[in-house]
């Protein structure tokens, strides 16, 4: 059981369907199409409802605005894609509570493993690629339920709700378990995630912040 | 004798089986002889020390890996060796500086979940320490 490949990919249409073509990505099932993740270039936005999809990377960016009360699910969730030079908007991440085609589907994010693992893959959120802390005011800033990610897998089905809670990521204190048992053979794992931004939030930028995946092999 | 970050792993009988370096791409875990139970596991640390599990009723060994998505290879975060006992597994876990010694319910041994690979042991005077 060598070391196996992990590809992150994300379906950038909003046809709820499977990533067939595996490492590879393009086209799936039901019309879907998987894009490879560029892992060292590309990065995870969420924005408000006034940016589009295939915006200029380099033009204005339309953050999350606090709400005056309540809790605001990001409106929009991009991709910026670095080597397309453009936005690539995730139209089915989140929930009915986003301004996308988010709710109860399934094939939004993928990561496909090559081969089994020894454990369950877990997705996990840190301050910073060291994965020293994760108390970042995003992540709740030292309260792991308050952290403003949220994830929900959906390897096995889709979340049941279109609008699912999902477990706020912090560390390995709050994390998600992306499938139900250690993978025997290469397959793809499915998650959704949103943010939602409580009042009363402190408006900031942090752009460290990083998903992690841990696993096992052997 | 085996390099440091090696593991030797010994049967009742016949030679031992000694493995690549285990964070290295493959570790080797799969590839010892499997129809032979095993008598004990050694991983060789790089202080001279050695981490020796022997006489479980069976072992695993793992590599816990992560990778950010914001780049760069997987990094190895802690090698594990486990010895089950009955009901219970013994886990060490080899971090960078530190190695910590668990105790979990079987099928619980990681993360509160269960883990693949495990091979059966020549069950004996249940071991486990750093000599």
């Amino acid at each position: 059981m060598a070391q196996p490949n992990t590809t992150f990919l994300f379906n950038n249409t909003a046809n709820d369907g499977a990533n067939s073509g595996n490492a590879a990505g393009g086209a799936g099932g039901n019309d879907s199409n998987w894009v490879v993740l560029d892992l060292a270039n590309d990065r995870l936005f969420f924005l408000d409802d006034q940016q589009a999809d295939g915006d200029n990377r380099t033009g204005t960016l339309y953050p999350v605005i606090i709400p005056p009360s309540g809790d605001l699910e990001a409106p929009k969730t991009f991709i910026d894609d670095y080597s397309a030079g453009v936005l690539d908007q995730v139209p089915l991440a989140g929930t009915t509570a986003g301004e996308q085609s988010g709710g109860n589907t399934r094939y939004v994010f993928a990561i496909y493993f090559d081969g089994p693992t020894a454990g369950i893959p877990y997705l996990e959120a840190w301050n910073s690629a060291s994965h020293l802390a994760a108390d970042d005011a995003f992540l709740g800033g030292g309260t792991a339920a308050d952290s403003t990610l949220k994830a929900i897998a959906t390897t096995n089905a889709a979340p049941g709700s279109a609008t699912w809670a999902g477990t706020p990521l912090a560390g390995t204190g709050s994390r998600v378990s992306l499938d139900a048992a250690a993978l025997a053979a290469a397959k793809n794992l499915y998650l959704n995630i949103k943010q939602v931004i409580p009042a009363g939030f402190t408006p900031q930028e942090d752009a460290a912040i990083v998903l992690t995946l841990r696993y096992l092999y052997s | 004798m085996p390099n440091p970050w090696q593991m030797r792993i010994t049967h009742p009988a016949g030679p031992p089986y000694v493995t690549p370096d285990v964070r290295l791409g493959d570790p080797g875990w799969q590839d010892r002889p499997r129809w032979r139970p095993i008598a004990s596991l050694e991983l060789y640390l790089p202080a001279g020390h050695r981490l020796v599990l022997s006489g479980f009723e069976a072992y695993n060994f793992f590599i816990e890996a992560s990778k950010p998505l914001s780049g760069g290879p997987a990094r190895t975060e802690a090698v594990w060796l486990c010895g089950r006992q009955g009901a219970n597994v013994e886990t060490w876990r080899v971090i960078e500086g530190r190695i910590v010694r668990d105790v979990q319910p079987w099928g619980r041994e990681w993360v509160g979940g269960p883990t693949r690979g495990w091979q059966p042991g020549a069950p004996g005077n249940a071991f486990s320490g750093v000599v």
